[in-house]
């Protein structure tokens, strides 16, 4: 029987096990205290409004245990009012980012940009071309307006001395020998300080500033600078080393840089198109945003008119006032004609596009002279038929559009979760797609768990199992102070430390060979998951020696009995029986790393995008950004009660659930597979 | 055999890695710190944070200085020569400020976590039957403790600083209260206003994230009297209430403490709750030197506040202003105190949890 279930006045009849044990010497002493006590306690339980003294301590009691349960709820009244107010406001916000048009100009963004990606992987191949077949031309030509750029700004004086002097000498009249001569003699002496001027100038120009990519040689350094010595800074021509250079780089690009410049060019005209019609998509929203609130803007004039006592301001308020129309109904449809009309030039553009696009691929150099460049050309090619389709696709789109066709509520639901932008605060349409928060957190989460789970479980085994008791005593509370260190201080460290640390280990050129090394960033993905990891490895540790502990003693024995070494019970008796343990352990870790916020809001890079897995797993070199660290940086910036307030409170709902999802889960694997 | 000997030395290496790990940690900060404040000495301590202001003199020489001092010094020497001036924020001072805050904050968040967190643990321990309310209760506990902290900041500010139901006692009650009595005998207003940011906001918020730790450390420290004590002072004709009191709080009262360290270590540490609920990145008095009134009104107005904290004060030192070999001190040296303070109560938790466990026969 417990103590909760004994009935009050039960329990006089049993006797004490603990007053019985006590030492005689210190029979006497609790004997008085006992009896003090015993006095004490004879007041019996009053009425106080019909309600028991007894029962109303114990109700205060209950009513604090139940507050745990009404916070909960409260927490998912709060987030899910607010939760339950986005979609609705979300939902009208795309309804007008159709009906005003921009859904229409999007689409023929989306082209424009689909050919962008293209654009830049041909610019990237172009130069790769460049650089390795006609390098030193390349190099010569560079160098060349580096050294003239130079030679300009710092024999500025002497240039001008001698330009002076060849003006002179060309306005003295031919006859008047003295004054020729004069002249001529201080050409040859401006001339001859130019020249001495522009050895210096050589002698002390930096090879690595005016060659900075290497692409000279020895051969060429030296053949530009005696060519120098042609160069005339007046009349600005190069010297023949130069333009020979500049003929064999066009000779060896000429072709390629024609192809780059066509490819480039093919999406000029749609660009244009789209241009002008995004102009006129934002004044269309401008309008019907301003005359969602014209009612209001108008009463508040009034309203302000009523109480000014300036006759003037008054008239300008009443005049404002009335300037306002409020319409029924915005006219949508006539203020979008313009963009049905565009229709038929859209479908023009698109087919001469194609066709540009085509021809410049056929300029395309078969077999050019770069790995590089062959690499990212065949790159172009193979992504050419991904980028078309999504060309065809909104093309469609651009089509069919139509300014009243009513947007579908699964579909505005959808652009939330699976949206694929995250843009606030946008003077075009402001997006509130969870997918790259979402992927830029079970990211780190992952990377943090990889690091975490086998350091944490192979710490838990060896710390329970074989360490001595020493070890056990200094290994364990070592933990909880791991446990203790602040998010935030682990993020300063990974700004300060780990970031340039990973930078620089991912420099070494032996280890080029990792997926995503060198990497751009500092603060990226891998470093957020390492310091996450760090911090998960208490929580995982503790729990996981929990379920070890749970393990009943005879399974270790029965096995060490039958023979086996300790490492092998421990691997394969031991550990296998508390895996619903160890599990559990790992979903409440990650439960703590998918909820943890000033780590990643210092160090996951906080750029929002959904990373490009192109690269493979390389992809974690990247930076992100991610649900906890969005709400932490954008909630205190944002009104109350907007859009973005509320898509901000849904994430938190989003998180919240995540965290009741993975305790609940956490809970059925324990229970589910636990040893009897 | 050598492969028992690899399988022991993996298992030894990864537990070892994750401490060498954190001992690293904790030398690089200290490393960094500790100089900062042998330089800057108690100021650092005692001084608020404010602006840096950098420039060059007439000998060419940069020169650092907190902007009051800066001031002063233009107003005395108005032909002095400077060049190249530029400031940085939250730069120079120190972190007093920050540091009141934050021991406000978690004054405010025990109070109101033991309060209910012990009354809870004595009616899981000691009143509760088995049945649904307890289950229900225990998986409140549970799901409580694995939610982010950004949620529960989150929740903070829906609830303590912007719901309006939320009374406090002021002289001039704001526009937006939903309800305000006059106080009798004073010419104050009982006014219901919400808190806004505040230290009583973050103090809640905190609290309610701290609950299940709390609980269940007290619990624990519960379930460590023996029955027999309930038993004999209800043999001596004791009330469950006084039984409780006389018998099974006196002996629970130093693993309550620990608890209550512990929640302290876990509180101090925490910034995403108190970022909207309680936290402001530059504010220029203590939160005494600012409250107005007497009294009960004083106290009011003292706990709706805003404050500086020191792990926000960190944040912003290290993420959201430029960086510069200007900013480093501060940073460093923040970090450093936060740590080292962070890392006493978990110390002293840990020390005091052992010695009673150690001490835990009857």
């Amino acid at each position: 029987m417990s103590f909760a279930e004994a009935k009050q006045p039960d329990g006089a009849e049993r006797p004490s096990p603990t007053i019985l044990s006590l030492g005689d010497h210190q029979k006497s002493e609790q004997h008085s205290r006992l009896t003090s006590m015993a006095k004490q306690f004879e007041k019996r339980d009053r009425l106080f409004l019909g309600i028991g003294v007894q029962s109303a301590i114990k109700g205060f009691f209950g009513g604090n245990a139940l507050l745990s349960i009404a916070i909960l709820l409260l927490i998912c009244v709060f987030l899910g009012k607010e939760a339950f107010l986005f979609f609705p406001d979300h939902h009208k916000g795309l309804e007008l980012y159709r009906k005003s048009g921009q859904e229409y100009v999007d689409a023929m963004k989306r082209q424009v940009e689909g050919h962008a990606e293209l654009n830049s992987l041909m610019a990237q191949a172009y130069f790769a071309e460049k650089a390795d077949i006609a390098g030193r031309e390349w190099g010569v030509v560079d160098a060349f307006g580096y050294l003239v750029d130079l030679a300009e700004d710092e024999g500025e004086d002497e240039i001008d001395a001698w330009a002076d002097a060849r003006e002179e000498l060309e306005d003295v009249a031919e006859d008047d020998a003295a004054a020729l001569a004069e002249a001529k003699k201080v050409e040859a002496e401006a001339r001859a300080a130019w020249q001495v001027k522009l050895g210096e100038i050589l002698e002390e120009a930096d090879r690595a500033e005016a060659d900075r990519y290497g692409r000279l040689g020895e051969g060429g350094w030296a053949g530009l600078r005696e060519s120098m010595a042609e160069w005339d800074p007046v009349e600005e021509e190069p010297p023949a080393f130069v333009v020979q250079a500049e003929k064999d780089l066009q000779a060896k690009m000429g072709r390629f840089e024609e192809a780059r410049d066509a490819f480039a060019a093919a999406v000029g005209p749609l660009n244009g198109l789209k241009e002008t019609l995004r102009g006129k998509a934002m004044v269309v929203k401008e309008e019907a945003e301003a005359d969602l609130t014209a009612v209001a803007r108008k009463k508040a004039l009034e309203a302000g008119a009523a109480v000014s006592t300036n006759p003037e301001d008054r008239q300008r308020r009443l005049d404002e006032a009335a300037a306002i129309v409020i319409r029924k109904e915005f006219p949508f449809a006539e203020r979008t004609k313009v963009f049905y009309e565009s229709k038929p030039e859209h479908a023009k553009l698109a087919a001469e596009y194609l066709e540009a696009l085509k021809a410049a691929m056929d300029l395309m150099p078969k077999a050019p002279g770069s790995k590089e460049a062959e690499a990212r050309l065949t790159q172009i090619r193979s992504e050419l038929p991904d980028v078309l389709r999504d060309f065809s696709r909104s093309s469609v789109v651009v089509q069919e559009w139509r300014h009243d066709k009513p947007y579908g509520w699964w579909r505005s639901i959808s652009a939330f979760f699976f949206g694929k932008e995250w843009v606030t605060n946008s003077s075009w349409h402001d997006f509130f797609g969870l997918l790259p928060l979402f992927t830029g957190s079970l990211l780190i989460s992952v990377i943090a768990l990889m690091v975490a789970v086998p350091f944490a479980v192979c710490a838990a085994i060896y710390v329970n199992q074989l360490a001595r008791r020493w070890e056990q005593t200094i290994i364990k509370p070592s933990i909880e102070f791991v446990q203790a260190i602040p998010s935030v201080v682990l993020g300063f460290f990974g700004i300060m430390v780990l970031g340039t640390f990973l930078r620089e280990l991912s420099q070494v050129e032996a280890l080029s060979w990792v997926p995503g090394f060198p990497m751009a960033e500092r603060l990226n993905i891998l470093n957020a998951g390492l310091l996450l990891g760090l911090m998960a490895v208490p929580t995982i540790f503790t729990l996981c020696e929990d379920a070890l502990n749970n393990v009943p003693r005879a399974f270790g024995e029965a096995s060490l009995a039958l023979g086996a070494s300790k490492l092998q019970t421990v691997w394969r008796v031991i550990a296998p029986a508390a895996a619903s343990g160890i599990l559990a352990a790992v979903l409440l870790g990650f439960g703590r790393v998918i909820g943890e916020t000033m780590v990643v809001l210092l160090v996951a890079g906080n750029k929002i995008a959904i990373p490009d897995f192109s690269e493979g797993i390389g992809v974690i070199t990247q930076p992100t950004h991610t649900m906890t660290g969005i709400i932490a940086q954008e909630t205190g910036e944002v009104d109350k009660g907007s859009l973005h307030w509320r898509a901000l409170f849904m994430v938190g709902l989003i998180l919240f659930i995540i965290s009741l999802f993975l305790n609940w889960l956490a809970q059925r694997v324990m229970h589910r597979f636990r040893i009897a | 055999m050598w492969r028992d000997v690899t399988g022991y030395a993996i298992l030894a290496f990864c537990t070892y890695f994750v401490l060498l790990c954190a001992f690293y940690i904790f030398f690089d900060i200290t490393a960094k710190g500790l100089p900062v404040l042998m330089d800057k000495g108690t100021d650092f301590l005692t001084k608020s944070p404010e602006t840096l202001v950098v420039f060059k003199d007439e000998t060419d020489e940069i020169v650092q200085m907190p902007m009051s001092e800066y001031s002063v010094f233009r107003k005395e020497n108005p032909g002095a020569v400077i060049r190249d001036e530029h400031t940085h924020s939250y730069s120079a001072g120190g972190i007093m400020g920050p540091l009141v805050g934050t021991a406000l904050l978690v004054i405010v968040c025990m109070l109101v976590a033991l309060t209910t967190g012990v009354a809870t643990a004595i009616f899981l321990n000691e009143y509760a039957r088995k049945g649904r309310f307890l289950n229900m209760v225990r998986l409140a506990i549970m799901n409580l403790a694995g939610v982010p902290s950004i949620v529960f900041g989150l929740f903070g500010l829906g609830v303590f600083c912007l719901w309006p139901w939320l009374p406090v006692l002021t002289h001039e009650p704001a526009e937006s209260a939903v309800l305000v009595f006059a106080v009798p005998f004073t010419d104050g207003w009982l006014s219901f206003q919400g808190w806004g940011t505040s230290i009583l906001a973050g103090g809640f918020t905190l609290a309610i994230m701290v609950l299940p730790v709390i609980i269940t450390a007290c619990e624990e420290a519960l379930k460590a009297v023996p029955m027999g004590f309930r038993e004999a002072a209800m043999a001596l004709g004791a009330t469950k209430w006084q039984a409780i009191r006389t018998a099974v709080l006196p002996y629970a009262k130093p693993g309550i403490m620990t608890a209550s360290i512990l929640g302290v270590t876990r509180v101090a540490g925490e910034t995403a709750p108190i970022m909207f609920t309680a936290a402001l990145a530059h504010k220029g008095a203590l939160p005494w030197q600012e409250a107005k009134g007497s009294g009960l009104f004083w106290l009011s107005d003292f706990l709706t506040q805003s404050v500086q904290a020191l792990p926000y004060h960190i944040y912003t030192v290290s993420a959201r202003i430029p960086q510069s070999e200007y900013t480093e001190p501060m940073q460093s040296g923040s970090v450093f105190v936060f740590m080292l303070l962070v890392m006493i109560f978990a110390g002293l938790s840990i020390y005091l949890r052992g010695r009673y466990r150690k001490n835990l026969k009857w």
